[in-house]
This record gives C-alpha cells, structure tokens and sequence, in this order.
C-alpha cells in the first residue's frame, strides 16, 4: 500500500500524528524567545517561543512555571509534541527554565518583586539567632567545600556546637526540591534544631539560580526555624538569602555570625577577672583605712575614759585627804571621849568624870577639874 | 571589796564617802571610819585604773598605734 492510499478519518490521523510524535520525540527541548505568554483561569499558560524564522505553540499549567516571565525572556522548555483535536499543533509543557544571563537575572528580578510585594523580605519578619545555638541544622552538600569549611570554623571557634546535616544537591534540577525538603524536614522535627543554615560556595549565577527559586525562597521564609542563608558570591544576592532572618557572604563567615570566638571570650572572662580582682582590692583597702581609723577613735576614746576616771580619782583623793581626821590631831585637835562616847560639849561633862584625850601619837587618861562654858 | 566590782559603783561610793564626810554634823569616829573606807575605795579605784592604763599599753604594743599587727 503506497502512502497515496491511505485515508483516515480525523480523528484517526490526529490519533497516528501523536503516536508518530511520541515514537519519534518522547521528549524535546526548545530553546527560544518567549512571545504572547499569558495565564488563563489562574490555571493554564499559554505562550510561543520564537527565534528569527519561526515560532511554536506551547501549553502547560501555572505549576510547571519557574516564576514569572515576562515576553522577550530567553527560555529553555521541555515538552511533548502534541496535536490536540480542537486546537491544532503544540507542546506540552514538562519543566521550563529560563536561560541566558539576561534573561535568569530579568527571572530573578520579577519574582523579587513579586515576594517582595507579598512581605517575605520584611524587616519586621526577621527573628534573632541563639547565640550561640546548641544544635545547628545544616543544609549543604556534604561532599563540598563549603561544608568543610563551615565545620571547621564552626569548631575553631567555639565546639560542642551539635551540626546535623542533611546532605542535598545545592544545583541543579533536583536542587531546589532537595533544598525545600530538607527545609521542612528539619521543622517536623519532634525537637528541630535551633537554627538552620543554607549555604553552597560561589559560583556562576546558573550554579546558583537554586537558591534564588520561588519553591526555596518561600521554604526560607516559612521556617518556623530561625535560619541563615549563606551563598558564597560576590555581586548578587539570592532571594534564599533575603527571606531568611540572617544572611552571611560565605560558609565560613555564617559560622563566624553563628558562634563567638573562644579566643576573644577567654579574653574577655580574663578582662573580668581583673576587674573582679582589682574590685576585691579597692574594698579590702577601703575595709583596712576604716578599720585603722576606727581603731585610731577606739583607742583614743578607751584612753580618754581612763586619764579622765585617773583625774576624778586624784581630785576625790585629795578631797578625801583634807578630811583626814588624823591630819586635825597632828596640827594639835585633840578628841575627848567620855567612856566611848565622843565629848563635844562641856555640858556632857563635870569636875570629877573621867576623861580619855586622844592625840596624834598617843593617848592620856585624865579627870576633869572644873568647866567653864564660853559663850559664842 | 575586789578590783572585779564595777568601777562606777565604786567611784559613787568614794561620792557618798566624800559627802558623808563633808557633812558639818559628822562625828569624829564616824569620820574616822568614814575616811578609812574612803582611802579603801580610793585604793581599789587606783589599782583599777592602774590596770586599764597597763591593759591599753599592752594592746598596743601587741596591735600597733593603729589597731594594725605591728
């Protein structure tokens, strides 16, 4: 049967067009110009790319889009060849990424906007980190050399810092959904870890468009885990980088942010000590000053109290000597007694009583002759 | 009467001993006992404060002027 012979109904020959189709292209990639792109229903995509000579119809959902796109952005897609019954030729939408320096940065620059519209690079939004925190969840490739890098540092500065890692592509197609995943499965953690840290070294803008996808950039930024993003690059910053609550230049430098260094700390517990020490002395100085002057006063005041009490006693002592009764005796008084009773009057007396006189040095015995009362 | 009594009740009494002795109506014998308590007191008192002044100059000989260790 020559091909001149065959008819087929419509739907017959669109049933071995797609057939032929997929036998021949299960799937393609088609570089070009994006042209009339549009969403309809918030649901299906339509678009063309194109280059000088020719242009194709393209067909997919909102889900397949990388972020969005803008009409004369440079995109690679994968799709599948397929006449529809309806609508005539096109392909149907499997991944798309765009391509070309200009058209991953003009990529970035409309999905910034579009997040940044929505507040997920807020000030307001960003929460301290621990520090320094007792359990870091790590986010890298474990094979590389920023991972290497951030251990290290990590441990020279402080240690017995906990690093779980969960080890994922940090490019490529697979990135962002490992990167995502490995986000979220630190926060189902039973007890998730104190803070996550994404981070990769530098490299071309493509090497780096992961941490820059709508898909990261949101996990980023609903960790319920504070999180620090750290890609080692020079001139651009990743969206990753901007929704998280802090952000370093490199793996290295995100363990600096993340821990103090011992050495300085160590300093600073020395500075301390001093202090303490030099406080310690200033108060035992003052304590030794006060209590040498309170002794000075004890010691002066016991001193004054006993020359006082040694002068009252020597004015008590003269006073007490000038009534010495036996000074009056040896200046001549003399004492009367009649039997033991001391005379001080002559009516106690008559001529013929007996009488003892006492003097300073001796005593007599005599009888009274007469008295004489004299009037005062 | 021991130097353990209480120096300000000795001192008053030494007063009242003085006093008593200044009174215009005190009898010779009284006075006389009265003079002899007097020195007593006054004795006892010395030999108190004697012993304060020691107690004073050993301190500071054992602590320094200062109240330091010398």
């Amino acid at each position: 049967m020559s091909p001149d012979d065959i008819t087929l109904s419509v739907s017959e020959f669109v049933s071995l067009v797609n057939q032929t189709l997929e036998y021949a292209y299960p799937a393609v990639t088609i570089t070009g110009e994006l042209a009339n792109f549009r969403v309809s229903k918030n649901r299906w995509v339509y678009f063309d790319l194109k280059d000088d000579d020719a242009s194709v119809r393209f067909f997919g959902t909102v889900y397949q889009l990388p972020g969005p796109l803008e009409d004369g952005m440079l995109l690679a897609v994968q799709g599948n060849p397929r006449l529809h019954q309806l609508y005539g030729f096109s392909v149907n939408i499997v991944r798309m990424r765009p391509v070309g320096e200009g058209s991953i940065k003009k990529a970035a620059a409309l999905l910034e906007a579009k997040l940044k519209a929505e507040g997920l690079f807020d000030p307001s939004r960003k929460r301290m980190l621990p520090y320094p925190p007792r359990r870091i969840g790590l986010i890298t490739s474990g094979e590389s050399a920023a991972y290497r890098d951030f251990v290290k540092i990590l441990n020279a500065r402080w240690g017995g810092v906990q690093v779980e890692l969960i080890d994922v592509q940090v490019q490529g197609e697979i990135a962002p959904l490992q990167i995502t995943a490995a986000i979220e499965q630190f926060n189902q953690q039973a007890e998730p870890p104190d803070v996550l840290v994404v981070t990769r070294g530098g490299g071309s803008a493509e090497d780096l468009a992961a941490f820059s996808t709508e898909q990261v950039t949101r996990a980023v930024a609903a960790s319920r885990i504070p999180t620090l993003v750290a890609i080692g690059h020079e001139v651009d910053i990743s969206l990753a980088e901007l929704a998280a609550d802090q952000r370093a230049s490199t793996p290295s430098n995100a363990a600096e942010l993340l821990v103090p260094d011992r050495k300085h700390v160590l300093a600073g517990l020395q500075a301390t000590r001093q202090q303490l020490y030099q406080s310690t002395e200033r108060v035992i100085a003052n304590a030794r000053t006060q209590l040498k002057h309170t002794s000075q006063l004890a010691r002066q005041a016991a001193e004054h109290t006993v020359r006082n009490a040694g002068q009252k006693l020597l004015l008590q002592q003269q006073l007490l000597q000038a009534f010495n009764p036996h000074a009056a005796l040896q200046r001549g008084y003399a004492v009367v007694r009649s039997g033991n009773t001391v005379v001080n009057s002559g009516r106690a007396l008559k001529a013929g009583t007996d009488v003892t006189i006492t003097l300073s040095d001796s005593r007599v015995t005599a009888t009274v002759k007469s008295v004489t009362m004299e009037s005062k | 009467m021991t130097k353990k009594q209480d120096y300000q009740a000795l001192s008053q009494e030494l007063e009242s001993v003085l006093a008593a002795l200044q009174r215009p109506d005190v009898h010779v014998d009284e006075a006389v006992t009265l003079y002899e308590q007097g020195l007593k007191l006054a004795a006892a008192l010395e030999g108190q404060v004697k012993d304060a002044e020691n107690v004073i100059k050993k301190l500071k000989l054992q602590y320094g002027e200062d109240g330091n260790n010398a």
